[in-house]
């Protein structure tokens, strides 16, 4: 027995020795060529650090499904250049979003970088961004992103909480003008409390009263108690400030409680993919939140989704996918418009992109903060029996622009605009 | 603050300290057994939920792929998956000390979660009441799911299922003797190495029938959904008393219904009043409200 393994072993041990040096002689030999092929054709890229896994991943994987369509329309090329797309799960912890980032700058020198779920995570990155002097689609919804922290290197298209807050409750308080009473329910983050402060500020303008604010951790599972609460305190109305899975759950156990039959409830924020995540009967009567929806009448929207649809079996595709592809697009456009890759040449294009039809109809990019205008929906739930089709969740009944920085004087953000010193 | 708006805190907090009393239950009584600390109790959560979502919405078998089906078949296949991890990797390791186990379980906990993310993805899944439990019930004080007041009574159930089993049959006699002295039972003749595979794999089970009761009300699935509880299932029985089959109950009740009611006093300090509790309980009677050692 113990001579057969001493055998065997003896066997391996030759085996290891010849394919080693086999490998050595074929890296020697072909090493230098295989070079000079992988010489001609430059490869160049793009970056996502997103939180692909964790309570956000339906935004974080729409994301990346977007950013990828667009790749593929372009071929995955950019100036005749071979171009990649390089991912990073950044778990929406800010730490771990600044080390990726870091990382992947260092590694691959990416010419754009893109981030878009959780706005205490898109406040770190892009302060990595103006450090690093990378370029960055940012996509958290805190009002500071291209406000009060903004900076020259860092752009968004997601509508910031203030024109989510502003646009969406003035539209729900003219749906329901006697609503004195509010419960409010916010994600624990940076933009569940930039959220709630502006709604505050809202409704103490019209001697609204807000009976209680809770703060929920990210993601949470259960909101029985909050929604045993509400049934006691009996508020004219509920507004909830959570995103992701949190929104989901939430949604569905309002439906479950009959709370949603009985009260006028708004969310701040919805979307497709996280309408995918509910059972069809909960968002009846919720009014949502919406930076897009498939179904709006425009040509941008119209010609995606068509495309879309092609190439993913007749699915629809997400605000998430509609705002990466609509950003790599312009990014992509602009490069081959100003036949560069370098930041400094992308940001001025960028900043002189102006007014463009993109995903809601006519947007802007505005040059002193980098915060992309356009139009902020109010969806409301629909009833099962009234659907179309499985993704008809909403009507939309209603539509406002009411941005923050209306313009460089008024801004918070104070970066001079087309100033070549980058 | 008046008593009707803190009742319908408390019922809620009852129903969902049953089903965490439930998975603290299985991990309480491997560690009375095998004196093993199981790490992998958050994993084996999360995998029991995920083998209900796939058996309901993906395996489409007559009678099966329900909700109802998955509540009896998944606790079995979850068991009997832990019966197996008990033989091939926790018993090499009883007799090693107790960092041995804790890496061992701790390693099962994220080879089980990353498993889970290759093979359903990392995009939260949902779970879904079952359509015969929608709907709501009008309790005079408040108004309730009748799914939850379902879980309510099962749990009940459950319980007093496994108290009748451990306290009164022969199985429930040798378990509650290996639990108290081991070596004891073995020179009584007693095959305790399967006795505690069995144990192993009974506490597993019961995380199985926690997880598929609970998918419901949590309503998505995340790979990581398992250590949240995980966590919480430590404070109910270093609360309730290491080992103790009635500490597992009280102590994940009176969790549930202190969360729930602080989230009507200060939502901010709900997490962290589970850990005061613990401490507190902890400093005047170090083995637990109902602990033996």
């Amino acid at each position: 027995m113990k001579r057969q393994f001493v055998k065997i072993m003896t066997v391996l041990k030759i085996n290891t020795v010849m394919c080693v040096s086999l490998c050595l002689i074929l890296g020697v030999a072909f090493g230098p060529m295989a070079k000079q092929s992988f010489a001609g054709e430059e490869t160049v890229y793009i970056a996502l650090i997103e939180g692909l896994s964790g309570p956000y991943a339906y935004a974080g994987q729409s994301i990346l499904a977007g950013l990828e369509f667009a790749l593929e329309e372009a071929n995955h090329s950019v100036l005749g250049k071979k171009l990649k797309l390089i991912t990073r799960d950044n778990e929406l912890k800010p730490p771990l979003a600044i080390r990726k980032m870091r990382e992947v700058v260092r590694k691959y020198k990416p010419f754009f970088v893109f981030q878009a779920t959780s706005s205490s995570v898109s406040l770190a990155v892009e302060q990595v961004a103006l450090e690093l002097k990378v370029p960055l689609f940012c996509e958290g919804y805190a009002t500071q992103i291209t406000g009060l922290e903004c900076n020259r290197y860092t752009f968004r298209w997601d509508a910031p909480n203030y024109a989510g807050a502003r646009s969406g409750l003035s539209a729900f308080l003219e749906l329901h003008p006697n609503l004195k009473t509010f419960y409010i329910i916010r994600d624990n983050n940076a933009s569940g409390l930039d959220m709630t402060n502006i709604q505050k500020e809202l409704l103490k303008e019209i001697d609204a009263k807000i009976l209680k604010v809770v703060v929920t951790p990210l993601g949470n599972a259960d909101f029985s108690s909050y929604l045993t609460e509400i049934a006691s305190l009996k508020p004219d109305a509920v507004i909830f400030n959570t995103y992701g899975s949190g929104n989901i759950n939430l949604t569905k156990q309002l439906w479950e409680f009959g709370i949603s039959k009985k009260v006028p409830i708004l969310s701040a924020f919805g979307s497709l993919a996280m309408f995918r995540g509910m059972p069809p009967q909960a968002p009846k009567g919720i009014y949502y939140g919406l930076n897009w929806w498939p179904t709006m009448d425009n040509e941008w929207t119209k010609e995606f989704v068509a495309k879309w649809q092609k190439a993913h079996n007749g699915e629809l595709p997400t605000d998430g996918a509609a705002n990466s592809y609509n950003s790599l697009k312009m990014v992509l456009a602009v490069a081959e418009k100003v036949k560069s890759l370098k930041a400094k040449d992308l940001i001025l294009g960028l900043e002189k992109f102006g007014k463009y039809d993109g995903p809601t109809g006519k947007e802007w990019m505005r040059p002193w903060d980098h915060q992309i205008v356009h139009a902020f929906l109010i969806g409301k739930g629909k009833a099962v029996k009234d659907k179309k089709y499985d993704d008809d969740y909403l009507d939309i009944v209603a539509s406002a622009m009411e941005y923050p920085n209306t313009s460089p004087l008024d801004s918070t953000c104070n970066f001079k605009i087309n100033d070549e010193d980058l | 603050m008046t008593t009707s708006m803190i009742l319908p805190q408390v019922v809620n907090g009852i129903c969902w300290g049953m089903i965490l009393g439930l998975i603290a239950l299985g991990l309480n009584i491997i560690f009375g057994m095998l004196n093993v600390i199981n790490f992998a109790h958050g994993a084996f959560y999360a995998l029991s939920a995920y083998l209900a979502f796939s058996l309901v919405n993906y395996l489409h078998i007559p009678g099966v792929s329900t909700f109802w089906g998955s509540l009896i078949i998944v606790p079995i296949i979850i068991g009997v998956f832990g019966i197996f991890i008990e033989k091939v990797l926790v018993r090499p390791l009883l007799s090693e000390k107790h960092e041995y186990q804790l890496l061992l379980t701790f390693a099962v906990l994220l080879i089980l979660q990353e498993g889970i993310a290759i093979v359903w993805g990392t995009v939260a899944r949902p779970f879904n009441c079952p359509i015969s439990l929608i709907g709501i019930v009008d309790l005079k004080f408040m108004v309730y799911p009748i799914y939850r007041l379902f879980v309510l009574a099962l749990t009940g159930i459950i319980f007093a299922a496994l108290w009748y089993f451990l306290n009164k049959t022969n199985f429930g006699s040798i378990l509650r003797g290996g639990i108290e002295d081991g070596d004891m039972m073995r020179c009584l003749g007693i095959n305790i190495t399967l006795v505690r595979n069995l144990t192993f794999g009974l506490g597993i089970a019961l995380v199985g029938v926690g997880a598929v009761l609970s998918a419901p009300i949590t309503g998505s699935l995340n790979p990581q959904m398992g250590m949240t509880y995980l966590i919480t299932c430590f404070v109910i029985i270093s609360l309730g008393g290491l080992g103790s089959f009635k500490g597992a109950i009280i102590g994940g009740i009176l969790i549930g219904v202190l969360k729930s009611v602080m989230i009507f006093i200060e939502p901010k300090a709900s997490e962290l009043s589970m850990f005061i509790l613990m401490a507190c309980v902890l400093t005047l009677r170090p083995r637990g409200l109902f602990g033996k050692r």
